[in-house]
């Protein structure tokens, strides 16, 4: 699988080649098939998919309108039957190639399954752990998605999961959820598997949610500062992506995409870094422990990446940068006190920039619009932070508003120039 | 061979929600069968939709004097042992891990979700929730439940299971007219 923009460029790039008569018609698809691309995303899928979700609320609303009219043996009928019914419809359009329209029953079954649950749970006045019901709804749908296979199932069972592991944190306090994990290594390896780029985006997202979920509960568990819980999002993100890099060469959907999403976090983690304090805490052994462990394993991670040419040494240099300038954050940020915001203001913009030259240097876009926007919010923060207390507050508006339309502009017109004539990462064999 | 994948589907998807029938029938099902005093609770939560909120005299237990471990933890299961006196089930004991059936007596699981005691070393204090708490109920009957709740005139019939899983069987007033009776099917 490749990333959209190639698989966008190719297809242009083979209907010129086609019209120019260098690549035969017929080749076509299965040049498109060998890049994982020859589906597209179909009007028809859509129009079904939206059938079927409205077959399945049309099914309920029967159900609830003449609910208490029915006897429970008739409940029970209605409710197999409606599930069985889709089933057995799915089947028939799948076994005849009819794919699209068969796997939007495969998914109205999925549905089925999941009010089968609520209903039966209501007329029995099963009164269980509720998020549970949830869990049974998004194991029916991952079976689903392995065993037919099928990719919307896969998606639902993504969302459920993300719904189960909300529902165990806020509504009993069950953090950290490390069941999800297993769950969610379930669908990743299914993701993975299909080589589908939403369920790799929808399965980074899980986990970031999970992530921002349960790692202050952790924290707060371990009795780590503020400062110290908000390295965790500089360090493990950091780390991620130095390992990715290691894989980069391989130049999978999870490593790519996995690594984008990782610099991201990293990233923003970083530009608010000088935000929290510790209060009066000192810097705690556990946090040490871990604070050194990620960095190494960042470090090392990209220094293997080094020897590999996935990065180079200015990649190397800001990793170490970044994990030993945040650990002197937390030593050095004492409550109340802003003598490292400037500094640290100073620091972000290093951190900036080394994105911005790794973005330009491997022609990522994504990076280099991520860089882009970063540094604008960098210069309208420090303008704020910086000159607010300074200036009459007329004056300071307007200079902020003038600024604001120089930023939109000009840094447009950088981006712009910047990625002009850049060839996507994957093309290049370098790192995303 | 895609028919047989999605029929492979349909079996697990049909097993599991036919375990749920299967199990909350058994617990109907049980020979050992509670009658609890339904107490009043607090009238802007108690009716949400056709669901009637339930609250009992076992919902909250002070351990002092009673029988057992005590050795209930926060959001942990804890099983309270029921007896008959004079008619009225009321605990004997209270311990962290399922005890052995006495004669005549009944045990019901519920989860601790709070744990205090007034000193350090004073029988702790159990606030339970046993699953019996909410109940739903036809369109239009919900209102009289409710009102006889409401007097201290109501009382559910729980059928409990051997492993102290408790589900409402029947609502009756105290004189014993039937309100409510949950039919397996």
């Amino acid at each position: 699988m490749r990333p959209p923009f190639y698989v966008r460029q190719l297809r242009r790039d083979l209907e010129a080649w086609i019209a120019k008569g260098l690549v035969p018609a017929t080749s076509r698809d299965a040049i498109l098939e060998s890049v994982g691309a020859a589906s597209r995303t179909r009007l028809d899928l859509i129009f079904a998919v939206l059938g079927v979700i409205l077959i399945g609320a049309g099914a309920m609303s029967f159900v609830a309108a003449n609910w208490q009219g029915m006897p429970k043996l008739t409940r029970l009928i209605l409710l197999f039957g409606t599930m069985w019914a889709a089933y057995a419809i799915a089947i028939y359009f799948l076994t005849r190639s009819r794919d699209l329209i068969g796997q939007a029953f495969v998914l109205l079954g999925v549905l089925m399954f999941g009010a089968n649950i609520m209903l039966i749970a209501q007329t029995y006045n099963i009164n269980a752990h509720f998020p549970d019901g949830i869990l049974l709804w998004g194991l029916g749908a991952l079976a689903v998605a392995a065993i037919t296979p099928s990719r919307a199932a896969l998606a639902a069972a993504l969302a459920l999961g993300s719904l189960w592991t909300w529902q165990e944190y806020q509504y009993f306090d069950n953090v950290p959820h490390w069941p999800f994990l297993i769950y969610w290594a379930a669908c990743a390896a299914l993701a993975f598997a299909f080589s589908w780029r939403p369920a790799v985006h929808l399965t980074i997202l899980a986990f970031l949610f999970w992530f921002a979920l349960n790692t202050q509960g952790l924290a707060s568990l371990l009795g780590w500062t503020n400062a110290e819980s908000t390295t965790i999002y500089i360090f493990l993100p950091l780390a991620i992506w130095s390992l990715l890099q290691m894989f980069e060469g391989r130049g999978n959907a999870f490593s790519i995409t996995g690594a984008h999403y990782a610099f991201f976090v990293f990233l923003f983690s970083y530009a608010v870094l000088q935000l929290p304090d510790n209060g009066d805490q000192t810097p705690g052994s556990s946090w040490l422990i871990f604070a050194t462990t990620t960095s190494l394993v960042a470090f090392v991670a990209g220094f293997i990446a080094l020897i590999r040419k996935s990065i180079n040494i200015v990649d190397l240099l800001g990793v170490a940068f970044a994990c030993a300038t945040a650990v002197a954050y937390v030593f050095l940020v004492k409550k109340n006190d802003n003598s490292l915001d400037v500094p640290y203001l100073a620091f972000t913009l290093i951190v900036i920039l080394w994105s911005l030259q790794r973005g330009v240097r491997t022609e990522d876009r994504f990076v280099i619009n991520l860089s882009t926007v970063a540094f604008g919010l960098w210069v309208l923060y420090t303008y704020f932070e910086m000159f607010s207390a300074l200036m009459d507050k007329a004056v300071f508006f307007t200079i902020g508003g003038i600024l604001l339309i120089l930023l939109s502009l000009g840094l447009e017109g950088l981006r712009r120039r910047l990625v002009a004539d850049r060839k996507p990462a994957a093309l290049q064999g370098s790192a995303p | 061979m895609i028919a047989l994948r999605i029929l492979v589907i349909v079996a697990l998807q049909t097993a599991a929600l036919a375990y749920m029938i299967f199990d909350r029938t058994s617990i109907l099902n049980s020979p050992d069968v509670v009658t609890l005093q339904v107490k009043p609770v607090d009238p802007q939560d108690m009716f949400r939709g056709d669901y009637v909120v339930f609250g009992y005299d076992i919902s909250e237990i002070y351990t002092g004097g009673l029988a057992g471990d005590h050795n209930c933890a926060d959001g942990a299961w804890c099983y309270v042992t029921l007896t008959n006196q004079n008619g009225k089930w009321t605990p004997a004991a209270v311990n962290g891990a399922l005890p052995s059936h006495a004669p005549g007596s009944v045990i019901l699981r519920g989860r601790a979700t709070s744990v205090w005691a007034s000193a350090v070393g004073a029988p702790p204090t159990v606030r339970l929730l046993y699953g019996i708490e909410s109940f739903f109920v036809p369109q239009g009957q919900g209102k009289p439940i409710e009102d006889e709740r409401q007097k201290g005139n109501l009382t559910a019939d729980i059928a409990v299971d051997p492993q102290g899983r408790g589900a409402i069987k029947s609502l009756r007033r105290a004189n014993g007219e039937v309100l409510y009776v949950e039919s397996l099917f």
